[in-house]
């Protein structure tokens, strides 16, 4: 009987995305996320006395040239190399494109499969033989899995590969191939990267995404790990989730129907941070926190968003100290007052709204918006308005959300101003 | 919408007040209450109304919170209306005035459309002072912009330009393009470092693998430099080594040279010059001591020569200092002999006086005759107190017999005045206390009548309402009622029968139940099926076989039977009527068939219902049976009660009844007896009143006891003993005080011939001891004594006088003593006194022998001096003999005979110990720099080299090893730098933080371009629908305010009008009757605050026609407005007032007054709050 441990998509000292600062934020829990996981992964390996450690590509992103990053990761294959446990890894897009890899100082004990051919390493003493091809460049669209050999007789066969299979939703087509290519070729277990989100996609064989060891930003919500696998007479016995994220991204929505004023909003969102928080397993999250429902305070939630997100982020640290990063607040809810019906009945102040609830979002029609659009696009550095970006100004769709905000927000501040004393 | 009432149920001050604001179309309600009280309070109500009561409010002062309740009546214009009653509370706060049950919220939808809420209301239909004066704050501030103006005054919002620049200001404070503290910009600014920082801390590829090789490469090269070096180092040591040992060879060589020049010396102790020095110097200080001492001591024996000491003197010492300390004591004497001889004279001369005073007949030298007399002094005074005490004795006792006499005289007049009592009081008393025995009978009496007469009483209505018994309560005491046992069996077998009874009329209405149940079903079977019987089927078959058999004789037989065919067949013919009633009896046997089912279950509903009928006969016929026995019990029950003609109830009924009878009967008696009582109490009562009547009657028999209470004629009896006893009491005080005076008086008769005894035995006594004093016998005490008092001072003066006479006499005596002394010792040591006074020579002896003391100190003195100085000189000689034989001895240790020889050996000596001690530094110095080679090795290597060449040797080899030794330390420095360099990237985490902040900074961004988009849109959003408001509303609107504007300033403005400006905005100016044009800012406060309100009030107009009209509230606006402009005011109100309804609240009394006196169309009502 031996363990073993199955982990892919490390992207090691790439960044936490979408995460603003502010003064009560705790920038000292969340530094050094990636390696922090990345060393739980070690410690795991070493605590359950694993046979060996299967990476499935992508040990780093592909634009990072830190080779302080390549000895971190040099480091770490050398502890595990002291208790004896082998790695094998083989290099996904991402590895391929960075120059480090090839360079990469690593102990004996950690095999980097071939980019050119399928490679099969058996290891006699627990009966395993490992199949596995890096990528040479880093886009592959050819089916990498064909060239895999049949199973090794009376062998534990493992195939390590980077993948999208026959593709995922929010991932890029790499390595295509099919379930049955994988099936066909007899193997007990495929080790798999690339995807992001953990999938069992097949249990006979096995065939496993284990998902990044640790979420980067908002899209990567939950829990974060490998997968530990334990193999008994050529056969896997049991399979087990291990988190090893250091920081989990927790989206969540409050309902705030029926609350009436801004102690009862805090009290629920107090709730909600405490509640996700709890399900977080003691460690920091990074929450995006969304509120909705009909209640009569949204008009005052829209008028000032940014005072909303400030008392929002203040509770946040009095509610959970470091170990909560408010990463956005989102007002979604709806006013308790029929604007429209109102609106109906006339009036000059009835015809404003109305006239605002209606304004288009296109920016032509909003003299002077245009202007102030191309001052942003020149001064500020493209990065922000990447395809990832909330900010993506050659969307539509942002322009159109942030006229809608900026609509809700002109609402509320002339339904409440004047009454504000 | 309009109100059309609002119920002040309970809120604030309020119970029960009710507005009526029904009146007009729409109307102009002025609503008019005290500023806190009235007016605020009626106006929350409304607001609290419609919108609901704040969670906290302060107007439950009276009402607390739950019992809040503000109600009221809405009416829309199409006529429907909606009448709810307001609670304070969170949800269900709507109540139905008249069930009081809570009503949906959604009622109130119609009325407020669209959920309109407070504030927006406030907002829309509401105009207080405030918003007023800051809605005209407001036009100033926005300096006229017309389109602000207007939208403004439309929307109620008076903030409008602060809201616009709170906007922009807003977007301002995040971003700004060439700005560098903003939010955004700062955060540019910060991403564009990270990544800088980025670059700087990554460590490329490339350059770690260069890093690496440079490191080998070092660590090689500063090995073979370290080899070189060693070599060259252990050159160096060597030459370095005789470079050191050279010098100290060389001075070796020399001292031994020397040592050897010196030949045979004899070393001395190193001790030893200074010893012999030491020696010398002793000898010369012996011989120089030895001469100044002898020098001093024949000093010392001249001054003693000198000296006179003066033993005769010194012998007497003693003698001398005696007489020197009399010298005081005599002088002070011989000063106070004439003080005391004055004296002395002046004693003398009073006392001659005093003598006079008293005995003029006696000379001085004679008084001493007197002398026994002074030992009468105290007899005297005692006598004369005596007297004075007797004296005084005698007037009180006289006194006390006068008072006494007449006290006596009044006492017996007293006691005649006081008369005897003939009345027995002991009787009376005896009667007092046997009616006071007996208690409060008169009252325990009426007690005991009162409730004689409740219980009678009770008894007889308890009597009347018993009822059934006929005869008068006597009888009814007399009377057998039936036995309890007999009751207890009629009534349960009354019970048995009923429950029987019961129980079969349970059975009957089941058996009923049951057998409709059966009908109902068998009724739907029917319905449904309409299955036949077998009955049925055997008819058709019946009629079938007819058809058949008529077939048979027609077409068979050929009989004729065509009556009974037409009968048969009636209208067909028959073949057809046979093949019909053939299908008919199929029909029914197939029925039959198909619905047997139905017809068993048909059958069986039959015969259960046959079966019921018949159960259900049974039940009825049982309970006549019963019924019948029923009635038989009745009867034998009325003859129970027959004989003592009692109607009877049911068994348990005439129970209960028996029961009260027998309480009635206990309650009878127990009255009986509290009668019998009052006539015991009644009889008692009257014979102690005889009693005691006869006792008063014998004291007086005036007094008329008729009518007269008990209690009080005993209260009278006891006043009589009282009066009785208190005579009694003085009458006896009175002779006890008359016999008390009698007896003083005896006492002091007595008291005065004592007195006149001890008088005669006194003036005896007194002629004895004045006897000698010069006086009569019978002279006064007070007389005597003064004479006696002048005898006691002539003595005591002249006995003073004879004092002085003999101390004066003493002071002579003591002069002359010391005299003789002085003279006597004068003359024994030979002392020449000449003429002089014994004071003197006493004095001058003194002085003398103080000399005579100074010069014999002086001469012991020298004396001691001169011992010492001889101890001095023997001291010097032995040292010089000392110091002599030690030189000797010195001079044999050094061998020689002279001092200058020893000198010279001494000499020798040093000089070849210091060779030696420099030989030894030497050696030392050579074992220390010889790197540890013997003397003789380091010999041995100096004779390889030379000399001469080895300082250039040595500089040639110490250059090359600096050479090298540099190289090394150059290479260990590069080789450190890699190292560092390598170490400051050795997976380190510099560049990926770096990076982690870059992404925060980028959000920073993100997240601050989105707020500035947001604010700058909104803002845009908002100037655009401004000019549209203007360019849509400018024209109408301006005008109907221009109208409304000279109204309100009293025709002060003609109207409006607008203009461009110079920045070609639109601006608001107000027109002057004489076409003057004034801008905004140049408007008074007021004149600013009545165009807001002209503005705001022509918006209103302009929209009401659009949809359901909605009150409008106007709260005090009217603040600081004169009559002239309130009652313009208010008429433009009025007219707003005909489109909907217009509610004023007002503290001001004058505006009631105003509105009252106002004629409009639309109506004015005046509403007050009292």
């Amino acid at each position: 009987m031996f363990k073993f441990l199955h982990a892919a998509d490390i992207h090691l000292d790439s960044p936490l995305r979408g995460l603003s600062r502010y003064e009560s934020a705790p920038v000292e829990s969340l530094r050094n996320a990636c390696r922090n996981a990345f060393e739980n992964l070690v410690d795991l390996a070493v605590e359950e006395q694993v046979a060996f450690v299967l990476l499935a590509g992508d040990l780093y992103d592909g634009d990072w040239k830190d080779y302080s990053t390549g000895i971190f990761l040099s480091r770490q294959m050398g502890r595990l190399a002291r208790h004896g446990i082998r790695v094998y890894a083989v290099a996904g897009n991402h590895d391929a494109a960075n120059r480090m890899t090839r360079a990469l100082d690593i102990p004996g004990t950690m095999k980097m499969f071939s980019s050119s051919q399928v490679e099969t390493i058996k290891l006699d003493d627990c009966g395993v033989a490992v199949h596995g091809r890096s990528f040479s460049t880093q886009h592959v669209d050819t089916n990498l899995a064909a060239e895999f050999r049949p199973a090794e007789q009376g062998m534990f066969n493992i195939g390590l590969l980077h993948t999208s299979l026959d593709g995922r939703e929010g991932h890029a087509v790499y390595a295509p191939c099919t379930l049955e290519d994988l099936r066909s070729k007899g193997y007990q277990y495929w080790a798999l990267g690339h995807v992001h989100n953990q999938e069992f996609v097949s249990r006979d064989p096995y065939i496993v995404f284990p998902g990044c060891i640790q979420g980067r930003h908002i899209r990567e919500t939950g829990a974060k790990g490998c997968v530990l696998g334990t193999v008994e007479d050529g056969c896997v016995k049991e399979i087990e989730t291990c988190p090893l994220d250091v920081l989990r991204w927790v989206s969540c929505t409050v309902d705030l129907t029926d609350a009436s004023d801004r102690m009862e909003v805090l009290e629920l969102a107090r709730i909600a941070m405490t509640r996700e928080r709890a399900s977080a397993d003691g460690r920091p999250i990074a929450l995006r926190i969304r509120f909705e429902g009909a209640t009569s305070i949204s008009n005052e939630l829209y008028a000032y968003p940014e005072r909303f997100e400030q008392s929002i982020k203040a509770l946040g640290a009095e509610t959970a100290g470091d170990d909560l990063w408010i990463e956005r607040v989102e007002i979604g809810t709806v006013s308790k007052l029929e604007l429209k019906a109102m609106l109906a009945e006339g009036g000059a102040f009835g015809k404003l709204l109305e006239d605002i609830l209606t304004t288009s979002p296109n920016p032509d029609e909003i003299p002077g918006l245009e202007d102030v659009l191309s001052e942003i696009r020149q001064k500020i550095p493209a990065e922000a308005f990447g395809d990832d970006s909330l900010l993506n100004l050659d969307e539509f769709r942002t322009i159109e959300g942030l006229v809608e905000e900026a609509r809700q927000l002109l609402l509320g501040r002339l339904l409440i101003v004047g009454d504000a004393k | 919408m309009r109100i059309d009432r609002l119920d002040l149920l309970a809120y604030g001050r309020f119970t029960e007040t009710f507005l009526d604001l029904s009146e007009g179309a729409s109307g102009l309600h002025v609503i008019y209450g005290d500023n806190e009280a009235g007016k605020s309070t009626s106006l929350r109500a409304l607001i609290g109304w419609l919108f609901g009561i704040p969670v906290r409010t302060d107007d439950n002062f009276i009402h607390d919170n739950a019992q809040l309740r503000i109600g009221g009546k809405l009416r829309l214009s199409n006529g429907r209306t909606l009448e709810f009653i307001r609670r304070k509370g969170k949800k269900g706060t709507l109540l139905d005035p008249r069930t009081g049950e809570p009503l949906d919220d959604s009622v109130l939808s119609p009325f407020l459309p669209g959920g309109l809420d407070e504030p927006l209301f406030k907002k829309l239909y509401g105009i207080d002072h405030s918003r007023l004066v800051e809605g005209g704050r407001e036009l100033l501030n926005q300096s006229g912009d017309l389109g602000q103006a207007l939208f403004s005054a439309a929307t109620g919002t008076a903030g409008l330009r602060k809201l616009l620049s709170e906007l922009k200001d807003g977007a301002e404070a995040l971003f700004k393009p060439r700005a560098s503290t903003k939010v955004v910009n700062r955060a540019i600014t910060g991403f564009k470092d990270s990544k800088k920082r980025i670059k700087e801390a990554s460590l490329p590829v490339a350059e770690w693998k260069r890093l690496q090789k440079e490191l080998s490469e070092t660590v090689t090269a500063i090995e073979q430099v370290e080899k070189q070096i060693k070599v060259k180092s252990k050159e160096k040591s060597r030459l370095d080594r005789f470079n050191r040992v050279k010098g100290a060879l060389a001075e070796r060589r020399a001292l031994m040279e020397r040592m050897e020049a010196l030949g045979e010396v004899l070393l001395l102790p190193e001790d030893f010059g200074e010893t012999f020095k030491s020696a010398h110097g002793k000898l010369q200080w012996g011989m120089e001591n030895r001469s100044r001492a002898e020098s001093r001591l024949a000093r010392l024996k001249e001054e003693s020569e000198k000296l006179k000491v003066r033993s005769e003197l010194l012998d007497n010492e003693e003698m001398i200092l005696a007489l020197y300390k009399e010298i005081g004591g005599v002088e002070k004497a011989i000063h106070d002999r004439p003080q005391q001889d004055a004296k002395r004279r002046l004693l003398r001369s009073e006392a001659e006086q005093l003598l006079k005073a008293v005995r003029p007949d006696l000379a001085l030298e004679d008084a001493d005759r007197l002398r026994p007399l002074t030992n009468h002094k105290k007899w005297i005074v005692d006598l004369a107190r005596r007297h004075s005490l007797l004296e005084q004795k005698q007037e009180n006792t006289e006194n006390g017999l006068r008072h006494a006499e007449e006290e006596r005289a009044v006492l017996k007049e007293e006691l005649g005045r006081q008369l005897e009592s003939s009345l027995d009081v002991d009787d009376l008393k005896a009667a007092v206390a046997a009616a006071r025995k007996a208690g409060n009978v008169e009252e325990r009496l009426a007690d005991v009548q009162k409730r004689a007469f409740e219980d009678n009483k009770a008894c007889k209505n308890e009597f009347s309402r018993l009822g059934r018994f006929h005869g008068n309560v006597d009888e009814l005491l007399n009377t057998a009622m039936p036995l309890q046992e007999t009751l207890d069996t009629f009534e349960k077998t009354f019970d048995g029968l009923s429950d029987k009874i019961k129980d079969l009329d349970r059975r009957r209405e089941e058996l009923s139940e049951d057998s409709e149940r059966v009908e109902q079903e068998l009724n739907a079977l029917l319905l449904i099926s309409d299955a036949p019987t077998t009955t049925e089927l055997e008819d058709a078959r019946k009629v079938r076989n007819k058809g058949w058999e008529l077939i048979k004789r027609r077409y068979v037989v050929n009989l004729d039977a065509e009556e009974e065919i037409a009968m048969y067949a009636k209208d067909a013919s028959l073949p057809v009527c046979y093949e019909q009633k053939v299908g008919e009896a199929d029909h029914i046997s197939d029925q039959l068939r198909l619905a047997s089912d139905q017809v068993v279950k048909r059958a069986d509903l039959e015969t259960r219902k046959k079966g019921l009928k018949s159960r259900l006969q049974t039940a009825v016929d049982d309970i006549e049976k019963v019924e019948a026995r029923r009635l038989a019990l009745e009867k034998e029950w009325k003859q129970v009660w027959k004989p003592i003609e009692i109607e009877p109830g049911s068994p348990r009924e005439m129970k209960q009844w028996l029961l009260k009878v027998e309480q009635l009967l206990l309650n009878v008696r127990s009255a009986r007896l509290v009668s019998a009582e009052v006539e015991n109490l009644t009889a008692h009562c009257n014979s102690l009143r005889e009693s005691i009547g006869a006792q008063i009657c014998k004291s007086d028999q005036t007094i008329d006891l008729e009518g007269m209470s008990l209690e009080a004629m005993i209260s009278l009896c006891e006043q009589r003993i009282a009066q009785e006893d208190e005579a009694l009491e003085k009458r006896r005080r009175l002779e006890h005080s008359l016999n008390r005076v009698l007896l003083d008086i005896a006492r002091a008769r007595e008291d005065l011939a004592s007195i006149q005894k001890d008088r005669l035995s006194w003036a005896e006594e007194w002629a004895q001891a004045i006897t000698g004093l010069g006086l009569e016998a019978d002279a006064h005490p007070e007389r005597a004594t003064e004479v006696f008092e002048q005898l006691l001072a002539f003595f005591d003066k002249f006995d003073k006088s004879e004092d002085s006479k003999r101390r004066i006499f003493g002071i002579d005596q003591v002069s002359e003593q010391f005299k003789e002394k002085v003279r006597a010792f004068a003359d024994s040591i030979g002392f020449e006194s000449k003429e002089q006074e014994a004071v003197a020579i006493a004095a001058q002896l003194n002085r003398e022998l103080t000399e005579a003391r100074e010069a014999r100190a002086s001469f012991l003195k020298l004396e001691s001096q001169e011992k010492e100085t001889r101890a001095e000189l023997e001291d010097a000689e032995l040292t010089i003999q000392a110091a002599r034989g030690q030189i000797a001895g010195l001079r044999d240790q050094a061998g020689v005979k002279t001092d200058d020889d020893v000198e010279a050996a001494w000499e020798h000596s040093k000089t070849l110990r210091n060779l030696k001690k420099q030989l030894e530094t030497v050696e030392r110095e050579l074992t220390r720099n010889g790197d540890g080679l013997s003397i003789r090795e380091l010999e041995l290597e100096a004779g390889d080299l030379d000399a001469d060449s080895i300082r250039q040797e040595l500089e040639r080899v110490s250059a090359e090893l600096e050479d090298l030794q540099a190289n090394r330390d150059r290479l260990r420095d590069r080789r450190q730098m890699v190292q560092n360099e390598l170490s400051a990237n050795d997976g380190s985490d510099a560049a990926a933080e770096a990076s982690e902040e870059a992404e925060q900074r980028l959000a920073d961004m993100v997240s601050g371009i989105e707020q500035y988009l947001r604010l700058r849109i909104a803002a845009l959003i908002l100037e655009q629908r401004i000019e549209e408001y203007r360019q849509k509303n400018q024209a109408p609107v301006l005008a109907r305010a221009g109208e409304l504007f000279a109204k309100l300033t009293l025709g002060s403005f003609a109207g409006l009008r607008d203009e461009l400006s110079e920045s070609g905005m639109p601006i608001l100016l107000g027109v002057r009757t004489n076409g003057m044009e004034i801008t905004v800012d140049q408007m008074s406060d007021g004149t600013r605050d009545q165009l807001y309100l002209a503005l705001r009030l022509a918006t209103l107009e302009q929209h009401m026609h659009k949809g359901e009209p909605m009150p409008f509230v106007v709260d005090d606006i009217l603040i600081g407005f004169d009559d002239n402009r309130t009652a313009v005011c208010l008429e433009v109100l009025s007219e707003i007032a005909a489109g909907t309804q217009v509610l004023v609240f007002t503290h001001h009394q004058s505006v009631v007054d105003l509105a009252d006196g106002l004629k409009t169309q639309a109506g004015v009502y005046s509403h007050r709050f009292d």
